[in-house]
């Protein structure tokens, strides 16, 4: 039996991140689908007591990393700025975190739920004080799209 | 101050942000400490041997926001106005002319090749201006102990006469209104949950939320009345009548609301007449008498009730963004680095893995499971 024991880990499956999500998060609404390669949420997220309410989407797809987009109100770039920081422009997405910070043995709802509550809450002290204080990591190229 | 609990609640978190706001207002320790060994050494100055106020014996203690906790950057220019009384052991009645006070004084710092520089005789003071830190004003003084412990007169240079005051008295009232307020408020509490006593830093924390709103009002003050100083209520006013209708409130956000709203109240049952700001520690002073001219109390009306208006927003402000632009509105600058503080402490809290998700989704420091780390990547 303990030759047989596979040491590699499987990742979560979409049915237990959705699972896990209806644990934490029961707001938020569900869709599987691409015959269950992929899933989204649909929910609120008020990053701290005297923030916005923001409708996010969750995008999960087997072997890719979790996407995450506001859905509403619709993110802003302050004056005088050109884009918003942490961002990809491309798919307008949220830039929630290095290659190595996540795999597939985490569950979206008690990594990037709370993750993008964070990056909510430096987005609107961002847009105020024009200072970002959420720390971070830039990459080389803007157009990377890796993670 | 860098109570992480500011996440839990609306109204921890306005707390938080205006306790930061008044942190920024308010000297810091090291300008405080430069005031303190400049008007000691002032003091010593005076006081030496050799000098001719020596013999009154001079003794120099802080009055108003500097003894009080309560000191508010000014707009527009770097330096604080700090008041000390410059007491001389002598009765009024031995000086001559209440002018002579001031002259002593003035005479004795022209003696010294810096404070020569720095001098400058004011109505009541003589004070010494510091570039980009402060004015040190002097005020001389004479004990009065016929109208009470602590009293002193002060000399008027526009009306030749001496004027009653009573800074001490004045400070240990307000320090008294902290304490007692409290003392109500813990005592109901001690019915209820059979409460120890009460600790003596919570003490001081309950008592920086009274001047917490002082602070704000002032700074609300200054701004409102920008361009029309003489129309301004004077500190003294704001924070009697903040120190008046303070309930004991842990909280600032409260304390505000329930203050603003009783002096709302009071004007209205003054109608038609006005308000009477007295000094609780002399109550034949009218610090309010400026409101006799009828022009300037409404000036006084029309300002609370914007500012009650613009305060019902904030604490009702669903949005950041909102709550951040009224608060700027009333304090202006130091908002937006009060924002960026409070975000550093929650940056430090994430840092420190202290942030938690709890079932409902909410980032709390209390309840929950611990949140993986991350680092926000790309542009």
């Amino acid at each position: 039996m303990a030759t047989r024991f596979n040491p590699k880990p499987r990742g979560l499956t979409l049915v237990e991140q959705m699972f896990r999500m209806s644990t934490l998060r029961p707001e938020f609404r569900v869709t599987l689908h691409q015959r269950q390669r992929s899933v989204t949420w649909v929910g609120k997220i008020r990053p701290a007591p005297m923030s916005n309410e923001y409708t996010v989407q969750v995008e999960l797809t087997i072997g890719l990393r979790p996407k995450v987009k506001v859905l509403n109100p619709e993110l802003k770039v302050r004056d005088g700025a050109t884009c918003l920081p942490h961002y990809y422009p491309e798919d307008k997405s949220l830039c929630l975190h290095q290659a190595h910070e996540w795999n597939s043995l985490f569950s979206v709802a008690d990594c990037i739920v709370p993750w993008t509550a964070f990056w909510l809450y430096f987005y609107e002290v961002w847009f105020f004080t024009g200072s970002w204080e959420g720390g971070g990591t830039h990459p080389v190229k803007p157009e990377h799209q890796a993670a | 101050m860098m109570n992480q609990t500011f996440l839990e609640t609306r109204q921890s978190q306005l707390d938080d942000l205006l306790a930061r706001v008044c942190e920024e207002l308010q000297l810091t320790p090291t300008r405080y400490d430069e005031a303190v060994a400049r008007y000691e050494a002032v003091c010593r100055w005076l006081d030496v041997e050799g000098s001719a106020v020596a013999s009154y014996e001079p003794t120099i203690y802080p009055q108003g926001s500097m003894r009080i906790g309560t000191t508010v950057k000014p707009l527009g220019r770097e330096e604080y106005d700090l008041d000390f009384v410059c007491e001389f052991q002598v009765p009024a009645s031995q000086m001559g002319s209440p002018l002579d006070l001031l002259k002593h004084v003035a005479h004795r710092l022209r003696e010294h090749k810096v404070y020569r520089e720095l001098l400058e005789v004011k109505n009541r003071c003589v004070r010494l201006n510091y570039a980009n830190e402060f004015h040190l004003d002097i005020l001389p003084a004479c004990p009065d102990p016929k109208s009470g412990r602590d009293c002193i007169v002060v000399p008027d240079r526009q009306s030749q006469a001496w004027k009653p005051s009573n800074p001490r008295g004045y400070a240990d009232w307000f320090e008294d209104r902290c304490a007692i307020t409290l003392f109500v408020e813990f005592s109901k509490h001690a019915f209820a949950a059979d409460a120890e006593p009460i600790p003596a830093q919570e003490a001081s924390h309950e008592k920086a939320t009274l001047k917490h709103v002082v602070q704000l009002l002032k700074r609300w003050r200054d701004i409102y009345y920008q361009n029309r100083c003489d129309e301004a209520p004077i500190s003294m006013v704001l924070t009697t009548l903040a120190a008046q209708f303070y309930r004991g409130h842990a909280s600032a956000s409260e304390a505000m609301t329930t203050i603003l709203t009783e002096i709302e109240g009071a004007i209205n049952t003054a109608m038609p007449g006005r308000i009477y700001v007295l000094n609780p520690a002399n109550p034949s002073e009218d610090l309010s008498e400026r409101w006799d001219d009828p022009a300037s109390y409404a000036a006084f009306i029309e300002g609370i009730s914007q500012l009650c208006s613009v305060w019902k927003q904030l604490t009702s402000a669903s949005e950041m963004q909102k709550s951040a632009s009224i608060l700027e509105i009333l304090v202006g600058e130091p908002t937006k680095e009060a924002v960026k503080k409070q975000a550093r402490a929650f940056q430090a809290a994430r840092s420190a893995a202290l942030l938690k998700t709890a079932s409902a989704g909410v980032i709390s420091t209390t309840v929950g499971t611990s949140i993986r780390p991350n680092t926000f990547h790309g542009d």
